[in-house]
Formats: C-alpha cells, sequence, structure tokens
C-alpha cells in the first residue's frame, strides 16, 4: 500500500554519519526526507535569493508559475557547521519573506544554555539535543501541521490519512547529493507507528521539559 | 548444534560490549532503526563511522605532530570524531573527547598527546569488538545458515561457529 506522504523535511548536516541518522530517523517517521550538507546548499535548494527571494527556475521539472521549487514543511540544521552555522541558516530563514513560515529546529552536540535561548529567540521551534532519538521525532509533527493551508483537526498520530489540501503538493524529488536517495513509501505506516510506539515505550525517555532541553545524558543499557 | 544457543551467545557477546561501556543506549537507537526495508542499517552507519574515524585519525596525528600545534584544528577535529562516536553510541571514545578538548583548552599538548593515544586505542578496541559482532550475526543469518546446513561440511561449520561464539563470548568477559 503505497501511503502519500505528507511532510517534507529538509536536512542540513555537515557530517555524513548525522545525516544518514536523521534521514532514517525522519523516513522511520514517515516523513519525506532531503540532506544537504551545508547552509548554502539548504538555500539554494529552498530557491532562496538574495536580491530578489525568488526561487529560480534551474531545475528541470519545475512550472513557471512556481514560486518555491519543492514544498518543504520543515527544516532541521546542524548547529555546528563550518562557513554558515544553523544559526546563521535559521536568521536567513527567518529574514525572509518567503521562507520564514517554515519551522526549523536546531541540532547541537553540546548542550550550551546561551546557545539554547539564541536559537530560540531567533525563532527555532526546537532544539534537540545530539544525538537525535526515535522519541524526538514527535515532537516534529506540531509544528508541520501548522504550515498546511487549512485549519488542521486534531488527529491521532498513529492514523495518516490523506489531508485535504488547497494547494497541490509538488511531488518532485530533487536529488541535491548521491546520499539523499528517496525511495517512495512502500511501508506501511501502521508497522513503522507500532515499532515507534514500541520503541518509545523500551526507551524510558529523559523528557522532563524540553524548551529548553538541558537533559540528555546517555546512559550505558544493558 | 542448537540454533538458539548459538543465537543467545551472541546475545550475550552484544551484552558484554554495553556492560564494558564500549556501547551505549545511542546504539540501541540504531538497531531500532533497522529493520526489513534496512537490513543493513547498522552496519552501513558503522562502517561509514570506521571511514571517517581512519581520516580524522590520521588528520589528528598529522595535527599534534607538527611543530607548532594549532589547537583549533585539532579541537575541530576531535569535536568531529565527538559527534560521529556519539552518533553511534561508541561511548568510550566519546569519553576520551570530551576530556582531550578539555586539554585541547588548556593548550596542554603533552597531555593532548596521551589523549590521542588512547582515543586511538579505544577506536581499535570498540572497531574490533564490532567487527566480530557483524561477522558472527551475518553467519546466523538464516539464509546463510541454511546454505551452510546444505553443504556436506554444514555440522563441522556449525560447531566452529559455537566454538568461536564461545571463544569471543569468554575472552570479552575477560577484560
Amino acid at each position: 500500500m503505497e501511503v502519500k506522504s505528507q511532510f517534507h523535511v529538509l536536512a542540513v548536516d555537515d557530517s555524513l554519519i548525522d545525516r544518514k541518522l536523521i534521514e532514517r530517523l525522519l523516513k522511520t517517521s514517515s516523513y519525506q526526507v532531503t540532506t544537504v550538507d551545508s547552509g548554502s546548499k539548504a538555500l539554494e535548494f529552498l530557491g532562496f535569493r538574495e536580491e530578489d527571494e525568488q526561487s529560480s527556475s534551474d531545475y528541470p521539472s519545475i512550472s513557471p508559475s512556481s514560486q518555491r521549487v519543492v514544498e518543504v514543511n520543515l527544516i532541521i540544521t546542524d548547529y555546528c557547521m563550518p562557513g554558515m552555522t544553523g544559526y546563521d541558516l535559521l536568521k536567513k530563514i527567518k529574514e525572509s519573506s518567503s521562507l520564514r513560515n517554515i519551522p526549523v529546529v536546531i541540532m547541537s552536540s553540546e548542550n550550551v544554555p546561551s546557545r539554547v535561548s539564541r536559537c530560540l529567540e531567533e525563532g527555532a521551534e526546537e532544539f534537540f539535543l545530539k544525538p537525535v532519538k526515535l522519541s524526538d521525532m514527535s515532537r516534529l509533527r506540531p509544528h508541520m501541521k501548522r504550515t498546511k493551508l487549512i485549519p488542521q483537526k486534531p488527529e491521532p498520530e498513529k492514523d495518516e490519512k490523506q489531508e485535504e489540501e488547497l494547494e497541490p503538493e509538488n511531488k518532485h524529488q530533487i536529488q541535491q547529493q548521491s546520499n539523499s536517495n528517496y525511495h517512495p513509501q512502500t511501508q506501511s505506516n501502521t508497522s513503522n507507528n507500532k515499532r515507534k510506539a514500541a520503541v518509545e515505550e523500551a526507551i524510558s525517555p529523559d523528557i522532563t521539559t524540553r524548551r529548553p532541553r538541558y537533559s540528555g545524558g546517555v546512559t550505558t543499557a544493558v | 548444534m542448537e540454533l538458539g544457543l548459538m543465537q543467545r551467545r551472541l546475545e550475550d557477546y552484544t551484552k558484554s560490549l554495553f556492560m564494558e561501556g564500549l556501547l551505549d543506549a545511542q546504539f540501541l537507537q540504531l538497531q531500532q532503526l533497522q529493520d526489513e526495508s534496512n537490513p543493513g542499517f547498522v552496519g552501513e552507519v558503522v562502517s561509514l563511522f570506521f571511514d571517517d574515524s581512519e581520516k580524522l585519525l590520521n588528520e589528528l596525528t598529522s595535527a599534534m605532530d607538527q611543530q607548532i600545534v594549532d589547537f583549533r584544528k585539532v579541537d575541530s577535529y576531535v569535536h568531529q570524531f565527538k559527534g560521529s562516536s556519539s552518533s553511534i553510541g561508541a561511548q568510550r571514545i566519546k569519553n576520551v573527547c570530551i576530556l582531550f578538548r578539555k586539554y585541547i583548552e588548556e593548550q596542554n599538548i603533552e597531555a593532548c598527546l596521551r589523549c590521542l593515544q588512547q582515543v586511538k586505542q579505544e577506536y581499535y578496541h570498540v572497531k574490533s569488538k564490532l567487527e566480530t559482532l557483524f561477522r558472527v550475526t551475518s553467519l546466523l543469518n538464516p539464509i546463510v545458515l541454511k546454505e551452510n546446513l546444505k553443504h556436506p561440511l554444514g555440522t563441522d561449520s556449525l560447531s566452529n561457529l559455537c566454538q568461536w561464539l564461545d571463544y569471543f563470548a569468554n575472552t570479552s568477559l575477560l577484560l
């Protein structure tokens, strides 16, 4: 059974291992994923143009009338990256009239309170401590739902019913690099969600309050 | 030879890696992300980690070997190594990296060199353990096992496998 995926996440991280991890985490949670290795590539993918903030039609399968190339429902980015940091990327996105409505989540291996508050103040929705876990994925959906054009009815997370949309989602998958391999979702959502629920039960979450996230010590499991 | 016994031995071996603190809960996360649709996930990530780490360790060694050590560069490498080891659950490597960064901050070259030595040791240690784990796991793969059983020397292979598992289960407990 092929389920039409609703949400597309752009993941930005300069570490190959972390890109692979976040991609798997997101796909397991039934999101479409595109990964890029830098902030500048992220902006390029988003069709960001400093001068006029209009996307260019460099990509072949784009209809001339669409402003943005592909609909992106959330951006999750590493904080520490060479060149443009995750914070710089966040700022650019929030300063852009075309991109500012896309929710941004920051990931960081370092638990620095001032960093956390700076990012949240700049408009980041969440601050995840690395390594990101499966249980963190459930925190993404509320932010993505807000970006849909029609008011959302609350619905259980397990049932991915197709929502009505005013605009068709652009289904074109653009390969930014060889490792952003996208496969159409062929696995059933129920098995994903069952496993996810089982995983969340098995792992005792050290979730107290996540905003700001100061916890995140990893315990050795036996 | 009992398949169940072999699987239990493999589980014991895996458990010992956690008990020794070589691996932490993040490794379990990786395992949970592996399924029928992505059967090679853990192996792929770990393999990436090995490639990445070899490069990092070479760069680190070279950077520490300079007449004038560029601590900013060294810190960048250690930060990366800390990140990648943390992402796969290689706890001991991660912990050495944390210490390493402290000494980098202090610009304590002697201590840094000791940390470099230690981080290499920890890396090769966990690498060897994980390679064993994957080798044995793949041998226990039902398809491979079935093939082994078809072969006239199938029983021998199985008993060898058991001995191997015994050996590794015991050696890890001696550490």
